[in-house]
């Protein structure tokens, strides 16, 4: 265990920041703290850094204290949002800053900047000045004055929220590799869930300054344990319903009123406990023909589509007041246009593996 | 990007400020060179002309030591202004907005009284018989008043009082302008807040050093007021000779002809400093 949090608290007058948030990450991990913003998961990264004293609770890197060192006595690093970059140093000065601090002769220092220069592909632009670089670049610049430290736990604070959707993309793959290369431990602070699912080992999502789930990627988005984690990771049906009856294999249940459902997954309600019942809208398939003898299915009435490119989103009314919303595949032409037409009565049909329960 | 049009269109702008520059600066400062060549009438007065017999002047030993000493003066006022406003500047940037609001409040509150209501005020403040002297007599810290007054003392008491708000507001807007962050990042990468301050929040405050410096120490050197009321007879400026040459030697052209010689040395220590020692400034930090 590299980093280790104990009961962090961390209070701003009435506003909670943290709440006896604990966690442990082992060496080598790409840790992402997700959540809405303000809800306290850039607030943990600065108590890792040192820029804010917990309330309460503990800190530990190496297993060793540090909820108490400054700053600059902590082996971390941080990627800033805005990179702060040091705007009267070039790029290789910015880059060599800690080394100079900490005093490393001329010999080791060069090699040192060099490697991180090579590392993110910054060659060439040495003797650049932050201003003339472009927001990338800058980016880089900032990953590389981190890493160039070989910190044993890197920060990074929502470090692609000023990059365009292309190059943050491409940025992506890109840190993924080369923390895998590098071996260090990476903290990432992001409110983008798609960054978190693609980029991370474990993601920890978190609302108003409380863990509310921290799992793989996969686990978060297939088996959300809150209804606050299901709704922020893309988007989710919710059904009310009951528990009709629990086997081995999963439970049946009933839900908006009367429809039947089986869930053949294992979960820990009882008979006669009220959830609800969710599942995502790429899971529901939408037929005119009715469903086989392992599906699940509803029948609702088309109320709006919405064409977007390689999806088209359909909202179904199963009862009045009561909607879902499917994902459609366009994967024939001729399908995006006039096939499912507002007003058609659809089966909807869903594998008996797929959706979830919560207790309501 | 703003469109060429509207770029033309501010030029028009510019006409009334260039009209007032050219009319009540540059034709004066004219006029004063014309005046520093022209011969002095008998009974005051200029006689056109041309001489450099002024000029020439200006060697005799006197006129030279009191403007070396005026150099001097300005300069050590320089260095006192920069070292008490320093702090201040600092405090008052990384305040919070209620405390800076107030200082700024306080900084500026000077201006709002006359200069040599505020310079007379100094004298009724450290006068042998003024209320510093008598306080500390009183209290027995002293047993007889202390001569500030006509001394060199006296004098850097006013400068520095006058030129704090040219120092300190430059040297705020600097720090004020700082990206916080940029401190965070500097104790991150390992330097603790001293090396911090050397390294990142001294060199982002230079600009407005610089700047402060400028505002200190051009008018310092042209003053003559200061010198007068708190200085006394042995600490007369440069200032002090060009008022005298006006007023009561009544020697205009010589007036004129020392005016020129500081504009230009002035002007000559400005530039140099400007283009030698001021730092190369890049554009602001791009931090988004």
């Amino acid at each position: 265990m590299i980093l280790e949090i104990r009961n962090l608290t961390k209070l701003y007058g009435a506003t909670t920041a943290a709440r006896d948030v604990s966690l442990s990450l082992e060496k080598g991990e790409f840790f992402c703290l997700l959540g809405p913003s303000g809800c306290g998961k850039s607030t943990i990264l600065r108590m890792i850094a040192g820029f804010e004293r917990p309330d309460s609770g503990q800190i530990l890197l190496n297993g060793v204290p540090i909820t108490d060192l400054p700053p600059y006595r902590r082996d971390v690093n941080t990627v800033f949002q805005n990179y702060a970059l040091f705007p009267n140093m070039n790029v290789h000065r910015n880059i060599s800053y800690g080394l100079r601090i900490k005093g490393i002769a001329q010999m080791e220092l060069r090699t040192r900047v060099e490697e991180a220069i090579a590392m993110v592909g910054l060659g060439g632009l040495e003797e650049r000045m932050p201003a003339q670089l472009s927001g990338g670049q800058q980016q880089r610049v900032a990953l590389a004055r981190a890493l160039v430290n070989r910190p044993a736990v890197l920060l990074l604070d929502e470090p692609m929220s000023a990059l365009d959707k292309k190059i943050a993309e491409q940025t992506r793959t890109e840190l993924v590799e080369l923390q895998k290369r590098i071996g260090i431990t990476f903290v990432f602070v992001t409110h983008n869930q798609t960054e978190a699912l693609a980029m991370a080992h474990r993601v920890a999502v978190m609302k108003a300054g409380v863990i509310e789930q921290c799992d793989e990627p996969r686990g978060i988005y297939e088996r959300p344990a809150t209804r606050f984690v299901a709704e922020f990771i893309g988007s989710m049906n919710f059904f009310d319903g009951t528990v009709v009856a629990t086997d081995p294999d999963g439970c049946t249940l009933h839900v908006t009123g009367d429809t039947s459902v089986r869930l053949q997954k294992p979960s820990d309600v009882t008979a006669g406990d009220d959830v609800v019942f969710m599942i995502r809208p790429e899971r529901l398939k939408m037929s005119l023909v009715g469903p086989q003898e392992y599906e699940n299915s509803i029948n609702g009435i088309i109320r709006e589509s919405v064409y977007m490119g390689e999806t088209t989103v359909y909202r179904i009314e199963l009862r009045p007041g009561n909607t879902v919303t499917v994902h459609v595949q366009n994967y024939l032409p001729g399908m995006t246009e006039g096939f499912y037409e507002p007003g058609e009565e659809v089966h909807l049909m869903w594998s008996k593996t797929s959706g979830g329960v919560i207790r309501a | 990007m703003r469109s060429r049009l509207k770029i033309r269109e501010f030029h028009v702008l510019l006409f009334p400020p260039l009209f007032w520059l050219i009319v009540f600066f540059a034709v004066p400062l004219l006029i004063v060179l014309i005046y520093s060549v022209s011969y002095r009438g008998t009974y005051g007065g200029v006689i056109p002309g041309f001489t450099l017999e002024h000029y020439r002047h200006l060697f005799d030993p006197l006129y030279v030591r009191v403007f070396g000493r005026s150099v001097l003066i300005a300069t050590i006022n320089t260095v006192l202004t920069l070292t008490l406003s320093y702090p201040i500047a600092y405090y008052m940037a990384f305040a919070t907005t209620r405390v800076k609001s107030v200082m700024m409040f306080l900084i500026i509150l000077p201006f709002w009284t006359n200069f040599m209501i505020r310079m007379y005020s100094i004298v009724t403040l450290i006068g042998d018989n003024g209320w510093l002297n008598n306080l500390f007599v009183a209290t027995g810290l002293i047993s007889r008043p202390l001569h500030i007054m006509n001394t060199l003392i006296a004098v850097f008491i006013g400068f520095v009082y006058w030129n704090l708000p040219f120092m300190v507001l430059p040297i705020f807007a600097s720090l004020d302008r700082m990206d916080a962050t940029l401190l965070e990042a500097s104790m991150d990468l390992g330097a603790s807040r001293f090396r911090t301050f050397l390294n990142i929040t001294l060199p982002q405050s230079l600009p407005g050093v610089f700047a402060g410096i400028v505002f200190t120490f051009v008018p310092t050197m042209g003053n003559f007021v200061i010198p007068e009321i708190l200085g006394g007879p042995n600490n007369i400026m440069i200032g002090n000779i060009i008022t005298d040459a006006f007023t009561q030697a009544r020697n205009w052209p010589f007036g004129s002809a020392i005016s020129a010689t500081l504009i230009f040395v002035v002007m000559v220590f400005v530039v140099l400093y400007l283009r030698y020692i001021e730092p190369v400034q890049g554009t602001p930090a791009a931090v988004r």
